[in-house]
């Protein structure tokens, strides 16, 4: 025999095993708690739902990219206060879901949190109250405050759905019918992470729906809460007729519901501007003027772009208009309906403005006036689109016969236009596109209408947005959350109790007992 | 085969086997002699790298048990006592699982489990469930896997035990059998088991190896004295005082009887007494009915060493001293 | 890895020699159908796996224990380790087939489990298939890492009984204990560099669990999850090896 080989296998050796057993698990834990750290920051995220409930837009991805090199944190904080109804609860989840999307996308950029006002425990609403400094006098239930360092915004929750009660079984929650959480969040962060916000420049001086005045046809809800707090936008209000023109810094023109016509000096100012690459949005109406005046100087101002602004009065179906509620004797009511307040049947989805709109999208008209497009007037290099319609039954009525610019005496029958826009450069305009929008209707938006709960500021918005260069807003799509729920009838009842507990169990005895026998067998 | 040095294993403080060393030549039938808890399976399953020696080398065909573990596995079979199956298989699906895990290729495979089931007798159960096959045909499919890839070296841990004396002639021939193609090391409690089937024995006893060797030089090699046994018709005392009287004798005991007397005798091993005592007995003029020498056996070896053992606990058994002459020993020969 | 689909198919097919493994699925069958059952009348939501997940994730920690705990246990006590330690197989093998094997079973035990969105069709129910296979998917992830828990602590006893029991105690924690503790948490030490709650938070299951639900399949889940598997069966070849060092 050969001569004996060193043990191979001593008690040190045996210690050592051990040590290098303990290492290798180090090693191991090290290896694993470092691909995790990894792959918490370089992961990827796939939606298999079908409506990709969850996957945000391209542009809200563009905001976060963004957003995700700053520095600043950015919080969003929900006082959530349900209902008796449990109404809120479905939209609530859905605000949740895509508020972590938000955080995720934003590696965390973007914290959030949802407190419960009545049920989440009062310590914990105190404590929040007392870190992000909240004045609590501003606060209404289910507000949603998005906060970067000390700038805030303010948004409703109930700004971020639409409800359907009327299709509700009896003592169940409301079905969401659209559910625009990620439209209003971006927007909403995009205001807060500008460094220089857009100017909105209201004009004055032709008794124009002013965003000082509070109630009635004042609009000082849409300008300062929607228009300031919310969207981030700086208003000022402007006189356009002096020798300066439209001043300077002042990044879209606004004109809401004037009363009396335009100088000429308004219109050449205007001119001016928008030749240079102006912005301007024009909100009118079907009651333009109580003198008796009329608005002939800023309509044919209007038309020489394309746009014709008619002088009457929409009358809606009674498929289109609203329903509403006219006080009675002794506190009774009588629910009917208001010819002159409808919903418009189709809106123009090659446009940006309207392009994520579908005819089902809520945007409210009162009083308005039709706005059509005449391409052959419009100046070379500039298009005109029209972006809203009214259904085949509504009609538009002349209110002043001695206008007879277009329709002599009779009515209008549609579908016409409600809204239109005029884009493009003329001759000579080195500077950017000019950008005009008019809207047949101002009323629909003033804080008497915000009061009665039926203000849909969404076409108006859009409109600002596109006019302001904020096309990747618009770019978010709402989501209409697919109905799925489902009421058991109490054979159904039975029949998923049959299956589920007996039936399914029964197959794997079924499949056991077979097994076990043939295997028994020889 | 195996080639085994100083080999030591430690349970918790407690010395399974200490400083074993011996190595087993291609193609012998090695028996491992020893009491229960001796240390023979500690050692077996280090031979079959189930855990590895505390010190000292293994080493299997060349293959370090420890270092080269997957080699040495790779060429034994082994069959540890119990005996552990799949009570859940069949005995053909079980070997041929086996049979795979072991690399026998899957073209062989078939084949060498059908060898394999014929060469053990297990055609008859050869679809039947493992777990309802009695204790023989167990033993016999442990078997049957353990030779199922062919290997160089086969270790049977206690092939034979909890049989019934049929099965155990019938394992037995096996083991036979198949000591012809491999080197085999087998376990047992068993004298004339390794008796009968090994070429080789060594005998452990508390962890040391006390003795090795074929079975009959074992004995010779520890044959400390020679013992006779005689029948004698005589005054007793007289016959008593004569025998003790003849050189060489170093031990006597005497079972007095009414007519024959039994005597005992045990003399130093060089020299063969015989004829002296029939010539002393004939010469006084009495009968003498037998007179044999009684051969010492692997158990009488077997006993010795562990009585020796037990007598001066936790000393070495290094080597077997004589025991001591004394005139009435009792324990000399239960026939 | 040569004998790897040898052992795998060994320990998959012994689960149905077994009359204890159909046991163990009809029980498992009968809780997840009174989980759906319930869920779908309570919630009158068609997409009832998201709810649902939550619930068969903590029905797993009492049955993925008991499909376990045989793995290495009953070998040990049996002493067929011994022979499968012996034959020329290697103890990654042995703790990759045995994970393998209890993972095929148990997804097998699931399988049924995907009757339930058939029966809500069957009611006029529209459940959203995505969710449903995100769902799955975060089930077995989930699943595969409670299967090598199970698998090192039935390595670690000859016992089964025990085995179940403290797999299920594990499981139970890091399933759903955890959440509890990630608040409380905030005194450990080192707690100025290491943000012990998010940590509690990051290890506890359900935390990955709840994007699968919502019909994400999120990669950090699937990190994490497969992080968990990793462990547990390097634990288990560790303590395969031990009887070399005890």
């Amino acid at each position: 025999m050969t001569a004996p080989a060193p043990a191979a296998w001593s008690a040190q050796r045996r210690a050592g095993v051990a040590t290098n057993v303990a290492i290798q698990l180090a090693c191991l834990l090290a290896v694993l708690i470092g691909l995790n750290w990894i792959s918490s920051r370089r992961y990827a995220r796939w939606d298999l739902t079908a409506q990709a409930e969850y996957s945000l837009g391209d542009k809200t991805r563009q905001l976060l990219g963004r957003i995700g090199e700053g520095e600043a944190k950015y919080q969003v904080v929900v006082f959530y206060a349900p209902d008796e109804y449990g109404a809120w609860e479905a939209a609530l989840r859905k605000t949740k879901d895509i508020l972590e999307e938000y955080r995720t996308n934003s590696h965390g950029r973007i914290e959030y949190e949802v407190l419960s006002l009545y049920t989440g425990g009062r310590e914990a609403v105190m404590d929040a109250v007392k870190r992000h400094k909240i004045r609590t006098e501003q606060f209404s239930p289910n507000d949603v405050l998005f906060k970067k360092g000390d700038t805030e915004r303010i948004v409703n929750l109930s700004e971020f759905f639409q409800q359907d009660w009327s299709s509700a079984p009896q003592g169940q929650p409301p079905k969401l019918t659209a559910f625009n959480g990620e439209q209003i969040i971006t927007s909403t962060l995009q205001a807060l992470s500008q460094e220089k916000p857009i100017v909105i420049g209201f004009t004055a001086g032709h008794e124009e729906s002013s965003p000082a005045k509070a109630g009635g046809e004042g609009y000082s809800i849409f300008a300062r809460q929607i228009l300031e707090k919310r969207e981030g936008y700086e208003i000022r209000q402007i006189q356009i007729g002096g020798p300066e023109g439209v001043p300077k810094g002042v990044d879209l023109v606004l004109v809401a519901g004037p009363l009396r016509d335009f100088t000429e000096s308004d219109v050449r100012n205007l001119k001016l501007y928008l030749n240079a690459g102006g912005r301007a949005l024009f909100l009118l109406d079907a009651y333009p003027d109580r003198d008796g005046r009329k608005l002939v100087i800023l309509n044919a101002f209007l038309a020489e772009w394309g746009i014709i602004a008619g002088h009457d009065l929409v009358i809606a179906d009674a498929d289109s208009a609203l329903a509403v509620e006219i006080p009675g004797e002794g506190g009774t009511s009588l629910r009917t309906k208001d010819p002159t307040m409808f919903r418009p049947a189709k809106y123009e989805n090659r446009h940006l403005i309207t392009s994520k709109f579908d005819s089902d999208k809520e945007i409210h008209f009162v009083g308005a006036c039709s706005v059509l497009i005449d391409p052959k007037q419009a100046p070379e290099g500039i298009k005109t689109t029209v972006l809203v319609y009214t259904n085949a039954d509504t009609f538009a009525t002349p209110l002043f016969p001695q206008v007879k610019t277009f329709v002599a005496g009779k009515c209008m029958d549609g579908p016409f236009g409600l809204a239109a826009a005029a884009e493009g450069k003329i001759k000579g305009n080195a500077g950017p596109e000019t950008r005009i929008v008019v809207i047949g209707d101002s009323t629909a938006l003033c804080d008497g209408i915000w009061g009665m709960k039926v203000a849909r500021p969404d076409l108006v918005l859009n409109s600002i947005r596109w006019l302001a260069n904020q096309e990747y807003i618009i770019g978010v799509d709402p989501k209409t959350p697919e109905d799925r729920s489902l009421v058991l009838t109490d054979s159904e009842d039975g029949y998923v109790f049959r299956v589920a507990v007996f039936f399914l169990p029964l197959i794997a005895i079924a499949f056991g007992g077979t097994m076990w026998l043939t295997r028994r067998s020889q | 085969m195996i080639e085994v040095r100083d080999l030591v294993k430690k349970y918790a403080g407690v010395t399974a086997v200490d400083r074993i060393t011996f190595s087993v030549e291609k193609g012998e039938i090695v028996g491992f002699l020893g009491k229960n808890g001796a240390g023979k399976s500690t050692t077996m399953k280090m031979l079959s790298c189930y855990f590895p020696p505390t010190a000292g080398v293994a080493r299997v065909a060349g293959f370090d048990c420890v270092t080269q573990s997957m080699e040495v596995r790779r060429r034994i079979g082994y069959m540890p006592e119990s005996v552990p199956l799949y009570p859940d298989m069949r005995v053909e699906e079980y070997l041929t699982y086996r049979a795979r895990l072991k690399g026998v290729p899957r073209r062989e495979r078939a084949h060498a489990v059908n060898e394999v089931v014929s060469s053990t007798g297990l055609m008859d159960v050869r679809r039947k469930l493992i777990g309802s096959l009695s204790k023989g045909y167990r033993q016999r499919t442990g078997l049957a896997e353990a030779i199922v890839h062919k290997p160089e070296l086969l270790i049977l841990d206690e092939p034979t035990a909890g049989l019934d004396p049929g099965q155990i002639r019938q394992v037995r021939e096996l083991i036979k059998e198949l000591g012809k193609r491999t080197t085999l090391l087998l376990s047992t409690h068993i004298l004339n088991e390794v008796e009968l089937t090994a070429t080789r024995i060594l005998l452990i006893h508390r962890g040391r190896l006390v003795a090795s060797g074929t079975p009959g030089s074992l004995v010779g090699g520890h044959q400390t004295a020679r013992r006779y046994y005689l029948e004698v018709r005589g005054p007793g005392d007289a016959v008593n005082a004569a025998l003790q009287a003849i050189p060489n004798v170093t031990g006597l005991s005497w079972s007095p009887a009414a007519d024959w007397h039994g005597f005992k005798l045990e003399s130093v091993p060089e020299f063969d007494l015989r004829a002296e005592l029939a010539k002393t007995v004939v010469g006084n003029g009495w009968d003498l009915r037998e007179l044999r020498e009684e051969k010492m056996t692997l158990e009488d070896l077997f006993v010795q060493i562990t009585r020796t053992d037990e007598a001066a606990p936790g000393g070495g058994v290094t080597q077997i001293r004589p025991a001591p002459v004394e005139p009435a020993p009792a324990a000399g020969g239960p026939a | 890895m040569t004998n790897l689909p040898a052992l795998t198919k060994r320990e998959f097919t012994a689960y149905f020699y077994s009359p204890m493994a159909y046991v163990i699925a009809t029980g498992y069958l009968i809780f997840s159908g009174l989980s759906f059952y319930i869920l779908l009348k309570d919630t009158r939501d068609a997409n009832a796996m998201r709810n649902l997940l939550t619930f068969l994730g903590f029905i797993h920690t009492i049955f993925v224990p008991m499909v376990t705990m045989r793995l290495i246990a009953e070998e040990r006590k049996t002493g067929t380790l011994e022979m499968l330690v012996t034959a020329p197989v290697s103890d990654v093998e042995i703790a990759v087939s045995k994970f393998l094997g209890a993972l095929g079973f148990t997804v097998l035990m699931i399988a049924p489990t995907l009757l339930y969105t058939w029966i809500i069709t069957r009611v006029g129910g529209r459940p959203d298939y995505g969710l449903v296979w995100a769902s799955y998917i975060g089930l077995v992830c989930l699943t595969a890492a409670y299967i090598s828990i199970g698998l090192f602590i039935s390595s670690t006893t000859a016992n089964q009984i025990i085995a179940a029991i403290l797999t299920f105690v594990v499981l139970f924690t890091v399933y759903f204990l955890l959440g509890f503790f990630a608040g409380s948490v905030r005194g450990l030490p080192w707690k100025d560099t290491i943000n012990w709650p998010e940590v509690v938070t990051y290890v506890h299951f359900s935390s990955h669990l709840e994007s699968f639900g919502k019909g994400l399949v999120d990669t950090r889940d699937i990190v994490y999850f497969l992080s968990v598997v990793g462990l547990g069966l390097f634990l288990t070849v560790k303590s395969l090896e031990s009887r070399r060092w005890r």
